[in-house]
């Protein structure tokens, strides 16, 4: 199973909120990044069905989404906002919307259950959710969306307003289910929790695919920016004097008090194949070596600058 | 644990080709409308009822005896007691249709949930459909129930079968007056209940709708077609055709329904502009 869009676009009278967006997803978790008013949640409700593309397509396995109720029963979907019945019991909130999917009473009653389980919420089913907090709403509304057993899973911010604990446990869940083969994609702005959950972004700016695919193969891309090398060592002035011999050395800034030194480089593989060599001959202890632009919010500040 | 260790997938039954999500939707409205204290309307809307009932029974009683005041005899007699019944407790079918219909779209839109509706297997006609029978389920239980009881206690109470062979058909008229109304009402609410902010501009919308062209019709009444645009004189006048008695206005039957028309085309263009499957961000 797969969802492409291919030159997809959405405008909101003048304003652009997709633009020509040509994408790929497959089975496993998807991060969908992006800044306030990239177009993330427009393209989520391209990508549920709830929203018609003014131009091009979103294809689910090769039939158009849009409209598609056939298709609505293989998409779980949990949108940001805290849209309740909340004179209702979690409960009977997650069968009313599970019975919606066309399952039989028995059915019903038995994936509210396993899905409440799931989020960990068997204490709180039986209340209101008018009196859940935060965390317990975002958890419902997971719930919701994973009782049909959905092959797709679209989670809009799932993780706001969540505890440590319950974040933890919903992030393996995702991750899990990932694993288990069914395409999640999961927005967020907080980028370290989408680097818990996947390895696979999709950046969008401006209602364009700024990078798509895993986040190491995105930064090697980026072979125009320098990479950042953080590294601690005994000798800084020595280690310093080398490096500055390289063209591919965009810069070092060294601290004498801490012992660490920040290197910019143009050739981060030639750069990381020069440093054993350096350190041996010139009897240089290396206690730590890391750059901080492997992360996805270096790529993300890069990418959206 | 992992959701795929709890055999999510193993799931070998049938799905409903086409799931009747409309009763989901008419199942939460009515308990939404329930918790809005909507017993007290129907208790006290009942009371007609149960004053209508207890003349029917004191006239059968009376004409046991022989004695026959000429007041109850006109009220129990008369071929309009029914449909009488039914105007007067159009009162309560507004007051109802505030309570359970004012707040049913406003609620959804002001939470966003038409997300979690329309990402699922629902149409606008699934989720229409499920709203409108929240509160005509509601209405049905000021008028059309109380108004078919009162007709089989009238049948029941009779000496003979000559009521029900000379006026069997009221059971058809019963029926229609209370479900045009219903469905006019509904509508109207339902529309308002869309293009309203909250729930209380969406009562005040509707009740003004349904005052002002009252308002406005009572006090040029000496002009016939002014109450083409009351929708009250609307229904007043359809009871009256359904019932075979004499209208009360001189307006004819087909502008009529083309009014009825006109209002349900507008109670449709409102849902239908206002209930969309996402919101419009800016």
């Amino acid at each position: 199973m797969k969802i492409e869009t291919l030159k997809l676009s959405k405008w909101y009278g003048q304003v652009l909120g997709v633009n020509n967006l040509t994408c790929t997803i497959g089975p496993g978790v998807t991060g969908l990044l992006g800044p306030n008013g990239a177009g993330k949640t427009t393209l989520i409700k391209l990508l549920t069905g709830l929203m018609r593309p003014s131009q091009g397509s979103v294809r689910i396995n090769g039939e158009e989404v849009w409209n598609n109720h056939r298709l609505f029963r293989q998409i779980g979907y949990a949108p940001e906002a805290d849209a309740f019945w909340k004179f209702m019991t979690g409960e009977s909130f997650i069968y009313s919307l599970t019975r919606m999917y066309g399952f039989s009473h028995d059915e019903a009653a038995k994936r509210t259950g396993r899905a409440i389980a799931a989020v960990e919420m068997e204490e709180g089913r039986d209340k209101k959710i008018a009196s859940y907090s935060k965390g317990m709403r975002q958890r419902i509304k997971i719930a919701q969306a994973i009782s049909a057993d959905p092959e797709i899973l679209i989670l809009d911010e799932p993780l706001n307003g969540m505890d440590p604990i319950g974040r933890r446990k919903t992030i393996k869940m995702i991750r899990d289910m990932g694993k288990a083969g069914k395409i999640v994609i999961v927005s967020s702005h907080i980028l370290h929790e989408i680097e818990e959950m996947t390895d696979t972004i999709i950046l969008i700016s401006h209602g364009r695919v700024l990078a798509e695919g895993n986040i190491y193969n995105i930064r090697e891309l980026i072979d125009t920016h320098p990479l950042k090398v953080v590294i601690r060592c005994s000798n800084v002035d020595v280690l310093t004097a080398k490096l500055m011999e390289f063209e591919d050395v965009r810069s070092v800034q060294f601290d004498r008090s801490q012992n660490q030194l920040t290197v910019e480089t143009v050739k981060p593989d030639l750069f990381h194949q020069r440093i054993p060599d350096i350190v041996l001959k010139n009897d240089i202890t290396i206690y730590s070596m890391f750059s901080p632009d492997e992360n996805l919010e270096a790529v993300f500040s890069y990418l959206v600058r | 644990m992992p959701i795929f260790r709890e055999s999510y997938q193993s799931w070998d039954g049938f799905l409903k080709e086409r799931p009747r999500t409309w009763l989901v939707i008419a199942k939460a409205g009515i308990k939404l409308a329930w918790s809005k204290g909507l017993i007290i309307v129907l208790l006290i809307g009942s009371i007609p009822f149960v004053v209508g009932a207890v003349k029917l029974f004191l006239f059968s009683k009376v004409q046991d005896v022989g004695i026959m005041p000429a007041q109850v005899k006109q009220v129990v007699e008369d071929v309009s007691f029914f449909s009488n019944f039914l105007r007067d407790q159009s009162f309560y079918l507004i007051l109802v249709s505030i309570i359970a219909g004012a707040g049913l779209i406003v609620k959804d839109k002001k939470n966003k949930s038409f997300g979690f509706y329309f990402s699922k297997p629902v149409t606008f006609r699934d989720y229409i459909f499920g709203k409108f029978l929240c509160v005509a389920g509601y209405a049905f239980l000021v008028t059309g129930v109380p108004a078919l009881i009162l007709f089989f206690i009238k049948v029941f109470i009779s000496r003979d079968a000559s009521f029900f062979n000379t006026y069997y058909y009221f059971i058809f008229s019963i029926l229609g007056s209370s479900l045009l109304s219903i469905t006019v009402m509904s509508g109207i609410v339902l529309g308002f209940s869309a293009i309203s902010n909250n729930i209380r501009s969406s009562a005040i919308y509707f009740f003004t709708f349904l005052l002002l062209p009252d308002i406005l019709q009572k006090t040029f009444s000496q002009v016939s077609y002014m109450g083409l645009f009351s929708v009250t004189a609307l229904l007043k006048q359809a009871n009256a055709y359904l019932f075979r008695i004499k209208p009360p206005y001189e307006f004819s039957w087909y502008a009529m329904t083309a009014a009825l028309i006109c209002v349900a085309g507008l109670s449709f263009l409102m849902l239908k502009l206002k209930v969309r499957t996402t919101e419009v961000v800016a």
